[in-house]
């Protein structure tokens, strides 16, 4: 007859060999004197070291016990603060989904672009540009801003609306272009006797 | 149309008074005492509606100094969302608690169906007689009314001299020459154009034009080269090359622009202000992106530069001498400066003794 070795008796008696296992030592044991024996003095020894386990050593003090874990649990905070913050876990960025995320965007953007009205297309372009001139730092003149003299005065128009500065004096005035983006206009008002000076500004 | 007019006008009629909102900072050294509103009135010119505003503004010194200039910003973002204007009345001479008017007269015109006409008047600035300022500034008025008050008193006293050296009939002789000069100067209508917009014309052909420059032996800033492209009635694009000839670095100067045209007119068409840090003896070049053009069949034959005024970086100014501007090409081109032209103004409503009287106040 074949017996176990001690480590699948050990097994079986704790309870912890497998289903088939269980079955077949289940079998031998029941007609195996010397391992029966084997098997129960494993037994006795595990209840023995659970029991001894259960009980509380002789003489516990449990304030001193209360006390030195509560040390134990300030020494361990004030350890960790020496430590510092947790490390935030780097999260790699791979370029494929980057690349797709951006390339839906941009279809997206250049979808709605395409689809807006003409008109409101270059007003949204002219805005774009400012805007891009203003955090560029440049003080450029609005694109759709015309600046002109007329027999009236001087004239800042846009889109078919205009402001003019007129002119009330009986004499001409005298007409300056600004290469930085103005218009000036210069008259003698002639109720008042004041020199009036007009400026119109496209920036 | 009918029904879309007649609420229009009806709106705009009750809304023209509504029209002008005034806005000056509590602390200003000026304050609206009213505001006449005239002639102010809506107009509607096809498919279009026109609102005349003409108010006049009655501001007081509410400040301890005199009063040499005022700039007030006017905006009409509704209307011209990129756009703003400005009046300026340079040349006063107002007393603490005296008042004085300022006329607004603006025309604006939009759709029909285009929204509000609201105007804003917004102070940008004030100079006192000692030359300081207050105000946000926001059109750099202070630099301006500063030459210009520079200008008045240069004019003033060389007006002065003259009724000092040759009397009344000295002032008279010398005031009805910058009468006549008045008469002589030519205008044009005049647009100003920006880089990349659109030619006048495809078949003129385009070159570039090289400036003459007219040099003031005592000018910090000397200009050396400069040109533009020109293409019939405009010119655009001006790129000057100037050094610093002064001991003192330079932040900002301006030079004068005179067009004489196919017909020998000269006359003065545009300011190339330039804002740099130039130190003494440094040359450095400007280029702007800009220019101006004229109607059509005005081609343009030859272009004069000067340098009008230059602002020292320690915030001193120079401007040139009467009798610099009085030499070539500049003296039928230029018109009297703005203080010169309110003398004249004078002499010509109220005669010379009346000329005499304010040339005394100063």
């Amino acid at each position: 007859m074949r017996h176990p070795d001690e480590r699948q008796i050990a097994l079986y008696a704790g309870g912890e060999a497998g289903w088939g296992e269980r079955f077949w030592m289940g079998r031998h044991v029941a007609n195996c004197p010397e391992c029966r024996r084997l098997a129960d003095g494993i037994r006795r020894d595990r209840q023995a070291i659970r029991e001894e386990a259960a009980e509380l050593p002789q003489g516990l003090n449990w304030d001193r016990l209360a006390a030195e874990m509560t040390a134990n649990i300030h020494v361990g905070l004030e350890a960790g603060e020496c430590v510092g913050g947790r490390q935030r876990r780097v999260v790699r960025v791979t370029w494929r989904p980057a690349l797709a995320a951006a390339g839906l965007a941009a279809l997206l953007v250049g979808g709605f672009y395409l689809n807006v009205p003409a008109d409101q297309r270059s007003s949204l372009g002219r805005g774009v540009v400012q805007l891009w001139d203003r955090l560029d730092g440049q003080s450029t003149m609005h694109a759709g801003i015309s600046l002109e003299s007329t027999r009236n005065g001087i004239q800042v128009s846009e889109n078919g609306a205009a402001m003019t500065m007129m002119n009330p004096s009986s004499e001409p005035a005298v007409v300056v272009v600004n290469t930085r983006g103005s218009l000036r206009a210069r008259y003698v008002d002639d109720d008042t006797g004041q020199v009036t000076i007009t400026n119109v500004y496209a920036q | 149309m009918a029904a879309v007019i007649a609420p229009a006008m009806l709106w705009a009629q009750a809304d023209v008074r509504g029209s002008l909102k005034i806005d000056f900072p509590k602390d200003s050294p000026v304050s609206v005492i009213s505001s006449d509103w005239g002639q102010s009135r809506p107009e509607v010119r096809g498919g279009a509606m026109v609102l005349d505003l003409h108010t006049q503004l009655s501001l007081r010194n509410s400040g301890e100094r005199r009063i040499r200039g005022v700039t007030l910003m006017v905006l009409a973002q509704a209307v011209t969302p990129g756009g703003k204007a400005s009046v300026t009345v340079p040349s006063l001479d107002v007393g603490p608690g005296e008042t004085f008017p300022v006329r607004i007269d603006l025309r604006l015109l939009r759709p029909i169906q285009g929204g509000n006409s609201a105007v804003q008047v917004v102070l940008d600035g004030v100079l006192f007689d000692d030359l300081s300022f207050y105000g946000p500034n926001r059109l750099e008025s202070r630099r301006a009314m500063m030459v210009w008050e520079l200008e008045a008193q240069r004019d003033r006293r060389h007006f002065k001299q003259v009724l000092e050296q040759a009397g009344t009939e000295g002032l008279q002789k010398e005031i009805l020459a910058s009468v006549a000069r008045i008469g002589d100067r030519s205008q044009f209508g005049m647009q100003m154009v920006r880089a990349g917009s659109g030619r006048a014309t495809t078949y003129e052909p385009e070159r570039d034009v090289q400036f003459a420059f007219v040099q003031f032996p005592d000018s910090p800033i000397e200009p050396v080269s400069g040109m533009a492209r020109v293409s019939g009635s405009e010119a655009r694009e001006p790129r000057i090359q100037v050094k610093n000839r002064s001991t003192k670095p330079v932040r900002y100067f301006e030079l004068g622009w005179i067009v004489e045209d196919e017909q020998g007119r000269r006359f003065l068409a545009g300011s190339m202000p330039a804002e740099l840090n130039l130190g003494p003896g440094q040359k450095t070049q400007v280029v702007q992106d800009t220019g101006l053009r004229f109607p059509e069949r005005t081609g343009i034959k030859n272009m004069t530069g000067f340098v009008n005024s230059v602002e020292y970086a320690d915030g001193r100014f120079w401007i040139p001498s009467r009798a610099e501007m009085a030499v070539g090409p500049l003296q039928s081109a230029l018109a009297p400066s703005a203080e010169e032209q309110r003398l004249t103004q004078i002499y010509r409503k109220k005669g010379l003794k009346a000329l005499v009287e304010e040339l005394k106040k100063f």
